[in-house]
């Protein structure tokens, strides 16, 4: 103190003429529009660029893992690949069985893409809070609109819910706010998918009536109903036993996306979404 | 520090005559958009010596505030003053001769003529290129900075050389 005290009266008029300096500083950036806009732009560059270096180190960290989904990704396409081939000897088998029915495709229908998807990355996620977000590295200006759904290689990641020109925020699946209408793939039977706080690793299903019988290991997946994200995406697998409340299943969700280690994303289009939705307007509530 | 009642009117008087002139002539006689004239601050520079360098600092802040107020960029003059006056500190103890640092009067026959012509030049250099600096607030468009303030010195340093030859006379 005594040290700090000798070095201020030796050196007062260094101190003094820094002390003006700084009031100058502050005068200029507080009343001179030009010189504050250029502070504020360099100080926001430098925490997107912070951001973006961020983003770069953890994936060059997690390579192996994303390799590992890749490899995992890879194999249920094939598995899908195989299936739908059987699936197109089989439609075959049967139009060549009955030439007539061939007339009867609308072939114009079945080209229509419904969903397509835009890829992105990770640059910014969090899983320990409450209210979790995710930004993306795409924006407005790749074509990403607020209540796009974002599906990770693994899963169902989250919904688009604020876009700027280059970047999009999207509402983590791990957010209190975020609700899905979800199906047990098994049976068939739809209920919410919502989340309750804490692990980063299990979400909740409700409102899956008492009748229906669910069983442990069954997969969830999107219903479709909601036309944000296609029909038969995973969630992720009933993993714990099931309450019963007011005649309702809630069943914890073991989620198959892994949001610790999030980062090549996709944003899912939904073509039709406009369209389908507005069928619903102006509907007698 | 040895002034009189009469040294002090005379300082007070020749401040406020400075800033007259600085804002109601000089501030009009900008040349091409791009040289900027000022006076003012050879009232700070040639300040006695052995003024004690908070009130010559002070003094500085607020003549430069008031010329920024009456100009449109506020605080810009200042931090340029006071960033001159600290080299104007740095430089004064190494060159001036014993005769000043006794009567501690700057007065132009107490130093020799390429004295005058070094000191002005380079404090008129700094505080130019600190205010250009901070007005442009940035390196874009460097080269049009560095010509306003080259263009702006040159233009200064001739007034100021003039004023002194005329009014600082011993």
């Amino acid at each position: 103190m005594f040290r700090i005290l000798k070095f201020l009266t030796e050196y007062r008029n260094l101190v003094y003429w820094f002390i003006l300096q700084l009031i100058c500083f502050i005068i200029i950036i507080n009343y001179n529009n030009h010189q504050r806009h250029e502070v504020g732009d360099n100080v926001l560059l430098l925490s997107r660029k912070m951001q973006s270096g961020r983003a770069n180190v953890k994936k060059y960290f997690n390579l192996d893992t994303e390799n590992q989904i890749l490899k995992e990704e890879n194999l249920v396409l094939h598995q899908k690949i195989e299936y739908l081939k059987s699936r197109l000897n089989y439609t075959e088998g049967i139009l060549r069985l009955d030439s007539n029915k061939i007339t009867a495709f609308d072939t114009s229908k079945i080209q229509k893409q419904f969903y397509t998807y835009i890829p992105c990355r990770a640059i910014n996620n969090t899983t320990e809070r409450n209210y979790n977000y995710i930004t993306m590295d795409k924006g407005s200006d790749d074509g990403v609109k607020v209540g796009m759904g974002v599906i990770s290689p693994r899963g169902i990641a989250g919904r688009v819910i604020r876009v700027t020109k280059d970047y999009s925020l999207a509402l983590s699946m791990l957010n209190l706010n975020f609700k899905l209408s979800a199906k047990d793939s098994r049976t068939g039977n739809v209920g919410m998918y919502e989340w309750e706080g804490g692990s980063s690793r299990f979400g909740y299903i409700k409102y899956i009536p008492q009748e229906v019988e669910i069983r442990i290991g069954d997969t969830i997946v999107t219903s479709g109903y909601s036309s944000v994200f296609p029909e038969g995406f995973i969630i992720g697998v009933l993993s714990d036993n099931k309450d019963i409340k007011g005649g309702f299943y809630k069943a914890r969700v073991a989620l198959s996306t892994q949001f610790d280690a999030i980062q090549d994303l996709y944003i899912v289009e939904a073509k039709h979404r406009v369209v389908v939705d507005s069928l619903t307007l102006d509907l007698p509530q | 520090m040895n002034l009189t009642i009469n040294k002090l009117a005379a300082l007070i008087a020749g401040g406020f005559l400075f800033m007259f002139f600085q804002l109601y002539l000089v501030n009009h006689l900008i040349l091409f958009n791009t040289a900027i004239p000022f006076i003012y601050f050879l009232f700070l520079f040639m300040l006695p010596v052995n003024i004690p360098a908070p009130v010559e600092f002070t003094i500085g802040f607020f003549m430069g505030l008031l010329v920024d107020i009456a100009g449109v960029s506020l605080g810009i003059n200042a931090s340029a003053i006071i960033f001159a006056l600290g080299v104007k500190r740095l430089i004064i103890p190494f060159t001036i001769s014993s005769g000043v640092r006794e009567t501690g009067d700057l007065a132009l026959s107490s130093q020799n003529f390429f004295w005058y012509f070094t000191y002005l030049l380079i404090l008129i250099f700094v505080y130019n290129t600190v205010y250009f600096m901070l007005e442009a607030f940035s390196f874009v468009n460097f080269g049009y900075t560095l010509l306003k303030i080259v263009a702006s010195t040159v233009y200064s340093f001739f007034i100021n050389y003039l004023i002194c030859v005329t009014f600082y006379k011993k």
